[in-house]
């Protein structure tokens, strides 16, 4: 906003396009906060849930995983993870959401334990595979919602900002050139009325 | 030295073992302070003195087991009786060659290799530390199959789980080379028992296998032939109908075991086994007081302990409800 006023009409009529274009990137914006929000309030329903059953799996095979470590011991079960020879691997990608780009994963490849394991973990470790990968899921909703609320929070700062300070000072500015233009109008009016009075006593006088 | 005196000893051996009450009563214990403070009165006491995590005292345990192999071992007399206790106490040579294989597949530090083996120098011959030094799972079944585990480089190192079968297998192969050369009147009770083993490792191999679709091929290669007990042929012909309650329908006497298997409890069905083992070796004890029996009762009551001591342990570390320890525990 430029700090030097003139009191014109022309710069009355700048600024009151530009109010103009503010209330409507307000109302944009607000819009957006809206929208933001609702996307938020269904991700945070999926994300209660998801966790529940997340934490749920993660509970089941602890308890799994500390009943087998007891029985076989602790080399046993250091030893296991040798049958594994392939690494997860996960492909994430950008996605943008009412212009938020949050993470998106495109591609989840956990490798099968299936006929690699020794038997007495085999279900253990299907077990871990699910959960893992429910679990990657849960981190890429935690990502997205993370990302919608910084955006949310910068949205909620400018519709703020705009609506309590920016607007109102153009609406006072605005009223200010204008009260200017009226007094200048009506200082010309009257400087008019007077000179018109000056001139007829002239001619009366003649 | 001779067997009698063995016997002897074991008898006076087993005074020493920790009597059932007492592994009650540790298993109700809630931390692993306390669990070492009534230890400290017993011959582990020493050795637990300096341990700072559960990991040291699993190790202290296995430390005093292969002591008392060892002492063992060294009034046992030169002969069948010795050559059968060394290759049954080979089995945690295998477990040690086992797990150097699976680190070795992780690619893990030679030091961390080192630090997860049991410590069998002393009843034991297998020298692991060239194996340990390998450079890579190739040259280590290299080495291995220049000894007597030629069959496991027949495999290479795709499937790690037909390797340790196949040592296991070697294993039993040689232990029951070694019962048959014990005289009759000791061996008939000890077949009953190691019988009873190498059929339920053979039916944990059926299941494998079913599970994990081996070829028939595969299979006969990997049983281990048990001349007392259930023919090879047999499990060929129910491992043919593809169905695992085949298995519980032709072999009943041991539906417990492989129902516990089935379900994914395979943990519940070792421990039901060695209780069987147990409850046997408890009956037969009665009829005979002299026998070699007394030195495999001996032997099993030191893994049982062992093994009792460690779910203990392991057990309070994860904080496992009381139910659940009593359940883990191989107790008369």
């Amino acid at each position: 906003m430029s700090t030097t006023i003139r009191h014109t009409k022309g710069f009355l009529l700048d600024f009151k396009r530009r109010l103009e274009f503010i209330k409507s990137a307000h109302n944009l914006l607000e819009m957006k906060r809206d929208q933001l929000m609702r996307e938020l309030k269904e991700d945070l329903e999926k994300l209660k849930e998801m966790r529940k059953k997340v934490v749920e799996e993660i509970g089941e095979i602890n308890n799994e995983f500390a009943f087998l470590h007891v029985a076989y011991g602790s080399q046993e079960i250091e030893t296991v993870p040798a049958f594994l020879e392939e690494k997860a691997q996960v492909t994430i990608i950008p996605k943008s959401i009412l212009g938020v780009t949050v993470p998106l994963i495109k591609e989840i490849n956990i490798p099968s334990v299936k006929g690699k394991c020794p038997f007495y973990i085999a279900s253990l470790a299907e077990k871990a595979a699910t959960a893992l990968l429910n679990l990657i899921r849960l981190s890429e909703l935690e990502a997205e919602i993370e990302f919608i609320l910084e955006d949310l929070r910068n949205t909620n700062i400018r519709v703020n900002a705009l609506e309590k300070v920016v607007i109102p000072r153009y609406q006072l500015l605005i009223k200010y050139i204008q009260d200017v233009l009226d007094h200048e109008m009506l200082e010309e009016f009257m400087r008019t009325k007077m000179v018109k009075n000056v001139l007829s006593k002239r001619r009366g006088g003649a | 030295m001779n067997l009698t005196y063995l016997i002897c000893r074991c008898h006076g051996f087993e005074t020493r073992l920790l009597p059932a009450n007492f592994i009650r009563e540790l298993a109700m214990v809630n931390h692993l302070r306390d669990l070492l403070e009534r230890l400290s009165q017993t011959s582990y006491g020493p050795r637990l003195k300096d341990v700072r995590s559960v990991w040291d005292i699993e190790r202290v345990f296995a430390e005093e087991l292969m002591d008392r192999f060892y002492r063992l071992l060294r009034i046992t007399p030169e002969g069948a009786i010795y050559d059968f206790l060394k290759t049954y106490f080979r089995k945690y040579e295998i477990q040690n060659l086992i797990w150097i294989i699976r680190m070795k597949r992780r690619k893990a530090p030679e030091d961390e290799i080192r630090r997860l083996l049991l410590p069998t120098e002393k009843i034991g011959e297998v020298k692991f530390e060239p194996l340990i030094k390998a450079e890579n799972l190739g040259e280590l079944l290299t080495l291995l199959g220049r000894k007597e585990y030629r069959e496991v480089v027949k495999y290479g190192e795709e499937n790690l789980l037909l390797i340790e079968s196949i040592l296991k297998k070697t294993y039993y192969r040689q232990l029951i080379k070694c019962l048959s050369k014990i005289p009759t009147a000791d061996r008939s009770d000890i077949r009953d028992i190691i019988t009873l083993e190498i059929d339920l490792s053979n039916l944990k191999l059926c299941i494998l296998a079913l599970s994990y679709n081996y070829d028939e091929h595969t299979v006969r290669s990997l049983l281990i032939r048990n001349p007392r007990g259930i023919p090879l042929w047999k499990f060929v012909a129910t491992l043919r109908k593809r169905s695992p309650q085949k298995f519980i329908e032709h072999f009943p006497k041991h539906r417990g075991f492989l129902e516990a298997v089935l379900s994914g409890e395979e943990w519940r069905a070792d421990v039901e086994y060695l209780r069987t083992v147990r409850r046997r070796l408890q009956l037969k004890k009665i009829e005979k007081y002299i026998s070699f029996l007394y030195v495999v009762k001996y032997v099993i009551d030191l893994e049982t302990e062992y093994r009792n001591l460690r779910s203990i342990a392991l057990s309070i570390h994860h904080n496992l409800p009381l139910d659940a320890r009593r359940r883990l525990l191989i107790l008369p």
